[in-house]
């Protein structure tokens, strides 16, 4: 195989080997407890503030406002769980949208059973929340207003300051999931009016299994774990030091270079769309032109099933994915089309292209030759064996 | 509604005794393989799946391929059929080393016959077969049933070698243990219900 392209970006990110460099001392000589005393604990626990610090600033948050996690699914469910127990005396209504990651709607699924109302909003077909719609469902119950910064599938970038300020004119705290968000958009936690935060460090050419929860300061919310007080007494457990040091880098490294990466990711999508749609027949654009993350393309090719389109492809050593990575292998259509108005059949005919800011023009143009002719010989293939 | 759909669904009152619609579809050679063909070397155990790659279809079809040799001994062949394209099946039954037959009903017509298309609108799994278990002798007479519309639920291979191996030695008796295995099969389901989720 000459030539391959990954271009799945938004299901994971290749670690940056400055990253790996930076995390080495943490899986051998740096081995120290971060909550010890002693000089290899201090060792430890000072990689730890020093990544705080990186990925606080990375958002205009105070170091002390970043609680370090396993990912963003763990993230959203402090924020969601965590808001939801602290102040139940004060409410019980929860916002969201339908096409929150599963990470947000299972949890809200799981609080309506313990007797939380949660209020779904509808997305247009473009999939964007309306803002007058939050203001609409907002009631002297609701405590928390969560609606994602921008969505993995589909890409569509939600009007989250506007949202936020809804939220808090109605007294209810403001989360969003910007895991995918993040170095792929400006992200002012203070500007956003953004009250928790939710990042995996994986989707930022950082590691597997750490991620971060921004908390603003005085946030009332409670742990959903118990057993220890590391990271201010939220998320109990011995720290990932190495996965920790590694978050750091990978968000102080994508800072050094998002203005150029986005403007870069950008174009490249661009020619990505145009392209596949100039020479490609029967295929539709999913989610919003205008409010669409940099690096994400999602199309839905008639009468193919993109889970064929994705075998094909990576026989050809293109990687791309039909939808999330976390739903692509549940049995279910994707939720987050569906709620475009898109059948069940559309709904599996998608395909999401993402972009990294190490993609090529070259890897860009080697998929504009090869998808529209295995389109081409899926749906002759289709046409012979099921007539 | 695809007409081919609609035609089997209209036949697909199936039950226990009941005559298993015949079939020809691809399996992962591209192939056309018919349950004539299937049942004319044993019983087959045919195993609707709601979608290849899936997290709970996986850990469905690992479970009857560590029980296959079990099923064997029993005389019993497995088929798996979902409406997944053959080239699907081929990378999936490759990557989960699955030996039993994966049988590809891309348009949904083997599942219409047999009811066990979804096609409720409100449903998640809509234009693909619900989780169902058809055991058909070598007479095409089908001997044990078991559907959930949970398709979060998986059926506990080792209950259903223990249901086909007395369906099939009912068969060959009378027809008052016919009754018992209905009665069984009705336990069975009851509890399934009950485990779920």
């Amino acid at each position: 195989m000459d030539r391959t392209a990954y271009l799945d970006n938004s299901a994971t990110t290749p670690m940056d080997p400055r990253v790996l460099r930076e995390m080495e001392p943490f899986f051998g000589s740096v081995y120290g407890n971060p909550s010890s005393i002693h000089s290899a604990g201090r060792r430890a626990a000072e990689a730890v503030e020093a990544a705080r610090k990186k990925v606080a600033k990375a958002m205009n948050a105070r170091p002390s406002e970043v609680i370090f996690t396993s990912g963003g699914t763990e993230s959203d469910n402090i924020a969601i769980q965590g808001v939801a127990s602290a102040n139940r005396s004060h409410g019980d209504h929860i916002i969201t949208s339908c096409i929150e990651h599963h990470a947000v709607l299972h949890i809200c699924h799981h609080l309506e059973e313990t007797g939380f109302k949660i209020t779904y909003l509808p997305v247009d077909k473009e999939g964007l929340v309306s803002p007058d719609a939050v203001r609409k469902a907002m009631t002297p119950d609701t405590i928390l207003v969560s609606i994602m910064a921008a969505n993995s599938e589909i890409g569509t970038v939600q009007p989250i300051r506007e949202i936020g300020a809804i939220a808090h004119s109605g007294g209810a705290l403001f989360h969003t999931d910007a895991v995918q968000a993040m170095l792929k958009m400006p992200i002012d936690v203070d500007r956003d009016n953004i009250d928790l935060l939710s990042l995996s460090a994986h989707k930022m050419h950082g590691p597997k299994g750490v991620g971060a929860l921004f908390v603003k300061k005085s946030t009332k919310i409670s742990p959903i774990t118990y057993g220890g007080g590391q990271e201010f007494g939220l998320r109990p457990s011995t720290e990932n030091v190495a996965g920790i040091v590694g978050m750091g880098a990978a968000v102080e490294i994508g800072m050094l270079s998002m203005d150029q990466d986005i403007e870069r990711m950008t174009v490249l999508r661009d020619r990505t769309i145009e392209g596949v749609i100039s020479s490609v027949p029967g295929v539709h654009l999913s989610g919003s032109r205008d409010h669409r993350l940099c690096n994400n393309v999602h199309l839905r090719f008639d009468g193919l099933d993109g889970k064929d389109l994705v075998i094909m492809l990576d026989r050809k050593g293109i990687a791309v994915s039909t939808g999330t990575a976390c739903s692509s292998r549940s049995v279910a259509p994707s939720h987050v089309v569906a709620a475009l108005g898109v059948d069940a059949q559309g709904c599996r005919s998608s395909l999401r292209i993402t972009l990294g800011r190490n993609n090529s023009q070259d890897e860009v143009d080697h998929l504009l030759e090869v998808l529209p002719q295995v389109v081409a010989e899926l749906r002759s293939a289709e046409a012979t064996l099921y007539g | 509604m695809d007409k081919n759909i609609a035609e089997g669904l209209m036949n697909s009152t199936i039950c226990l005794g009941s005559q298993a619609p015949e079939f020809r579809v691809p399996g992962v050679s591209g192939s056309l393989t018919a349950l004539s063909d299937l049942i004319s070397t044993g019983p087959v155990l045919l195993i609707f799946y709601p979608a290849d790659f899936g997290w709970i279809c996986r850990g469905e079809v690992m479970e009857f391929q560590e029980r296959m040799a079990d099923f064997q001994g029993i005389g019993v062949q497995l088929v798996g059929i979902s409406t997944d394209s053959v080239m699907s099946h081929g990378l999936w039954s490759e990557q989960l080393h699955i030996s039993y037959p994966l049988l590809s009903d891309r348009d949904g017509t083997l599942s219409a016959s047999y009811g066990v298309m979804d096609l409720d609108l409100s449903s998640f799994n809509q234009g693909r077969c619900k989780r169902a278990l058809f055991l058909v002798d070598r007479e095409a007479i089908v001997r044990f049933i078991w559907i959930t519309e949970d398709q979060w639920q998986n059926p506990d291979a080792d209950r259903v070698l223990a249901h086909c191996a007395r369906s099939l030695q009912c068969s060959r008796s009378t027809a008052t243990k016919d009754l018992r295995i209905v009665e069984g099969l009705q336990r069975y389901e009851v509890e399934q219900f009950e485990t779920a989720p």
